[in-house]
This record gives structure tokens, sequence and C-alpha cells, in this order.
């Protein structure tokens, strides 16, 4: 039988207790007994039903009531079947990644859509370079591209906090003005043109 | 720390993983809520399949639960709402619980309008469960008697029964078990005799 040890209050004896006693303290939220490894045991989980039983019966009669041997084989197999269930903070967590992957997910398509330039008139001298005129269907597109991917690089604090943290963490040593002057300066003046908010999202590479 | 802490730690271990830390929560709340579902559910098949539903529900809706109400509260709800589904669903007439209920499912038990869907087998054998665990604590010592019925009627903390029997918490913690060890003594061969049940 599996004992565990504990001191006895006011000495400095162990005191061997049964795995049931510690079950049955537990049970009752005795503040000196923590959760006993043995309720997980067949044995111990059979000590723990009786026990309830006992109470429930002692309370309300009425409550003692059989379930069929099959209640326990099928609610088990179903709860083995499930997915282990996520703590509330991982819940949480979760659904903040959704939103987030949502929102990304959004902001790629939005820059992946192909960029469909205005038409380019095009004047068929004999003398123009026929790179040139190429290179005047291309520019629009590629200047739109840069445009798109600038507001994704700006956005991006907003939706991956990791990004964020570098720019919080600028943002902090901004306000705490532990920065060269020429920093500050740099900075007030970004602040100027930007707003608050753009201060925040700037990333100042050499600072990772 | 209270029972209702008892329950956090078991959700919390339910929440890290493990299973097993559920299935105490079901032995622990099972007749509560089978007796519920007794009182919107007339066939005892078709409690324990509504039973086994609410279940498996408060079993994936763990990871809500955040402990601002006590587990048994939150369980009774979803109990609740899983019984009114399933007779809306299979076209019963809902028998809604009485004014007397309250959200804390504490005091369902006044709910005197509902009726109790028994079988004469199970009653009888929760008559048998109730008198042998009468009758033990009947004979019970005198020491073990009042620490238990302090503990299961009055609800006392080991703390208060120390105070109130004069003696170290040691002593409480040793009398209510071994109360109990003596009541599940004669208990423990009717349950063995019952293969088609559990309790």
């Amino acid at each position: 039988m599996q004992h565990s040890d504990r001191q006895n209050p006011g000495t400095t004896q162990p005191v061997a207790q049964e795995p049931d006693m510690l079950i049955s303290a537990w049970m009752d939220g005795d503040s000196q007994t923590l959760m006993p490894d043995s309720v997980f045991t067949a044995t111990g989980r059979e000590t723990w039903q009786i026990y309830h039983l006992i109470g429930d019966s002692i309370r309300t009669p009425e409550l003692v009531r059989p379930v069929s041997a099959q209640f326990h084989l099928r609610l088990a197999a179903a709860i083995a079947a499930e997915p282990v269930p996520a703590s509330p903070a991982a819940a949480v967590a979760e659904q903040t990644a959704a939103t987030v992957e949502s929102g990304a997910a959004q902001i790629v398509h939005t820059a992946a859509q192909p960029v469909v330039p205005e038409p380019v008139r095009i004047e068929t001298r004999p003398h123009r370079n026929p790179l040139r005129t190429g290179w005047r269907l291309v520019w629009p597109g590629l200047a739109m591209a840069a445009a798109v991917a600038s507001v994704v690089w700006m956005a991006r604090p907003f939706f991956i906090p990791e990004a964020a943290a570098p720019a919080q963490q600028m943002a902090s040593a901004d306000n705490t003005g532990g920065k060269s002057p020429a920093m500050r300066d740099y900075v007030s003046a970004h602040r100027q043109v930007a707003g608050p908010t753009g201060v925040r999202q700037v990333s100042f590479g050499a600072s990772r | 720390m209270t029972e209702r802490d008892v329950d956090a730690e078991l959700v919390a271990r339910v929440q890290g993983g493990d299973k097993h830390a559920f299935d105490l929560l079901v032995l622990k709340y099972q007749r509560k809520i089978m007796r519920l579902l007794s009182r919107m559910i007339r066939d005892p098949a078709e409690i324990e399949d509504v039973a086994q539903e609410a279940f498996i529900k408060a079993y994936r809706a763990l990871p809500q639960f955040r402990g601002d109400s006590a587990f048994y509260t939150w369980l009774y709800r979803i109990a609740i709402n899983t019984a009114r589904n399933w007779l809306a669903s299979n076209s019963r007439r809902p028998s809604t619980p009485s004014s007397h209920e309250n959200e804390d499912g504490e005091t369902f038990d006044e709910t005197d309008n509902l009726t109790d869907n028994t079988t004469p087998e199970s009653e009888l054998a929760s008559r048998q469960i109730a008198q042998t665990v009468n009758k033990a604590i009947e004979d019970l010592p005198e020491d073990l008697r009042t620490a238990i019925v302090l503990r299961e009627i009055e609800g006392m903390s080991y703390e208060d029964i120390a105070q109130s029997m004069n003696c170290p918490i040691g002593t409480v913690r040793s009398r209510i078990f071994r109360a109990r060890e003596a009541v599940a003594a004669k208990l423990r061969p009717m349950m063995a005799n019952s293969s088609d049940r559990r309790w």
C-alpha cells in the first residue's frame, strides 16, 4: 500500500497517512492536504466514488439512484474520443490568433490582387524605344505594389504582437528620453508628420 | 480551501490534459445531474443519454469556464439547456422548472411541481443504500458520528469542526476518514453485487 508522509502539525515527525485518508481530507477541502495522486488510481477512484455516495446519501437520500453499468463506459469512451480541452488562456490566445490570421489573410489577399494599371495609350512613333514603352506599363504596377507592401509593413504590429514589441520598447525609450538628442529630434519630427501611432510603429532595426 | 477549490483544481487538471480528472467530477455530480434530469425526462435510458450529452458538452466547454461561478452551477445550467434542447428536438413538451428554481442550482430541490421519474427497481435499490448508510452512521461511535455529521450535513470546515469538538485538526481528519470507512465497509458488498448498475 502506498503511503505518503506529511508533517504532523506541531511536531517534526512525519506521519504516514493512508491514501484513502488523503482522499477523504482533500475532497473536504482540507487546507492542509494537497491533491493526492492516489485519487487518480483505480482504487482511489472507487474510494472517491463511494465517499461521495455516502455524503449524498446522508444529505439527500433521494439523490441516491443507480445508473446503468453502461453509462460510465459510454461516457468514458466519448470523452476519450474528444480532443484535450485547452486552458482558458490558451482558448483566448487561439481566438486572438484566429482573428490575427483572418486580418492578415485579408491584407495578404489584397496585396496579392493583380494590379491592373490604367491602360496607357501607346503612340506609335517609329523612333520610339520599345523598351521604354514596356516600362511605362510596368512602373505603375510596381508603384502600386510598393504602396501595398508599405501598408502591410506598417500594419504588422497590429496583427503580430512580436513585431510590436521592439516598437513598443522604442516607444518607451522615447518616453523615458533615454536616447540621444538627435534621436529625440528625429522622433519628434516623425511624430509631427505621422502622428503618435506612427511613432510606435517605427522599427529601429539597429536596436534588434 | 473549500469544496469549490477542489472542483477548481480538478477543472484545472482537465484543462491541463488529464481526462481522469473529469471522470472524478462526473462521479461527484452524476447523481445530482441525473436527479435534475429525471424531473424533466421520463425514461431512465433517455435520462442517461441526456446526462451523457450534458457531461460531454461541459467537457468541451471547459476552456470557457473561468471559475466565476461554482462548477456545479455551471454544469447545472448546461444540463438544463441540454435537456430542454433534447425535449424540443424530440417533440416532447418541456417540463419547465418552477419559479422556485434559482440559477444557482443548489436549491432546485424546491421544484415541487415536477415529478420524479424512477423505476420501482431503482427506487428499491436507492432505499437499500440509504438505509444501509443510515444504519451504519447510527452504529458509529459518538465522536466519529459527530465528526461526519458536522462535515456532511452542516458543511463545516475541518478547522471549525476541530474548534467545535475541541480537538486537533488531525483528529478531525482521522475521525471523518474512519467514519467513512466504517460506512463504506457495509456499502461495498452491496455495490459489488450489482453487476448491472453503478452508483
